[in-house]
């Protein structure tokens, strides 16, 4: 059983690094700033709504030394949703708790169990997405987890098999 | 009234835990016969899984498991996990998770009406399937790369786990 007493918590805010300037005890608050390189997809804002935060990013790739993007075709793109809606945060909650079938969470990032294969964790009283096609998926994931962890949201799981 | 009916329901599909002795017949095979056996439950149980995805949404179920042989990668967790397990005089807890499969097999045909979100979410059906395999055996599978196997035979996405926990929801399972 993972519990976040405030001495671990202590632990994982430590591991977290250098404090965070966001508030990360609400879904805005959980959703990260860009990181250098990557771009709003579509030029879009993240969405930042009542119970939910959502944005979509999209990294371009390096451009050559004459300006020109090498690759647009390849450009990684990271989706985000951060769900505070207990109607859907409390089902995936109890989805985590128990444990669905053997083998179908694995340890995550500071301790926050995922879904096999997924950045998909419930912390606190959120739900967090990340979805992605490449190294993006797990740098905004894990900078979602130590706001969170620095903010002391428990993992909302039981992990060991 | 519904909740009762789900009781119910739920009762009449718990089966028998498994005898020790089949436990234990198994456990005596030949490691290439014990081999069959596993590997035939392994592929039983991707399709049972497959079928309650299917009852439950057939559009999500399309990508959710692949429908596949079994891979170089899952043989071999297969064998380490027997391999390790013989090791330490634990076949017998091997045999109880691959008549486990059997039984989720069993539990499917007799229920048309169950589905994965029943064999996920309703704590009752899922320790009938799962309760007698010892934690050393799933200790030894992640071990032995079931983990990482998994990844590539199930593809549950967000969405489809989100859309899982809403039925479930729905059934009065979280509560």
């Amino acid at each position: 059983m993972i519990r976040l007493t405030p001495a671990v918590a202590f632990v994982l805010a430590l591991a977290a690094g250098p404090a965070l300037a966001r508030d990360c005890t609400s879904a805005d608050g959980l959703l990260p700033d860009l990181f250098e390189g990557w771009e709003l997809f579509n030029d879009a804002a993240p969405k930042r709504e009542g119970a939910r935060a959502e944005a979509t990013y999209s990294l371009i790739l390096e451009t050559d030394t004459d300006g020109v993007v090498l690759n647009p075709e390849a450009a990684e793109s990271v989706s985000i949703r951060i769900e505070s809606d207990p109607a859907l945060v409390a089902p995936m909650a109890a989805l985590f708790q128990r444990g669905p079938m053997p083998g179908m969470l694995e340890a995550g990032p500071l301790g926050y169990p995922v879904m096999v294969g997924q950045s998909m964790t419930v912390a606190g009283d959120f739900q967090i997405i990340v979805d992605g096609n490449g190294s993006g998926t797990d740098v905004y994931f894990n900078d979602i987890l130590r706001c969170a962890a620095a903010a002391g949201l428990e993992p909302a799981a039981t992990y060991g098999e | 009234m519904m909740r009762l009916s789900i009781l119910l329901s739920v009762s009449a599909l718990l089966a028998a835990p498994v005898a020790a002795d089949e436990a234990a017949d198994m456990a005596n095979l030949s490691k290439r016969a014990f081999m069959a056996e596993y590997e035939a439950s392994f592929v039983a149980s991707i399709a049972v899984q497959r079928e309650l995805f299917m009852r439950f949404d057939p559009d999500l179920a399309e990508d959710a498991i692949l429908d596949g042989p079994v891979s170089e990668a899952e043989l071999a967790m297969m064998e380490c996990s027997y391999d390790t397990l013989a090791a330490s005089n634990g076949l017998e807890g091997l045999a109880r998770q691959v008549l486990a499969a059997r039984r989720m097999e069993q539990m499917a045909e007799d229920n048309p009406s169950m589905d994965i979100v029943d064999l996920f979410m309703n704590e009752d059906m899922m320790l009938a399937v799962v309760d007698d395999i010892p934690r050393e055996v799933i200790s030894v599978m992640s071990d032995c790369g079931s983990i990482s196997a998994s990844k590539e035979r199930l593809n549950f996405t967000p969405d489809v786990w989100q859309a899982v926990g809403a039925a479930g929801e729905a059934r009065g399972y979280t509560q």
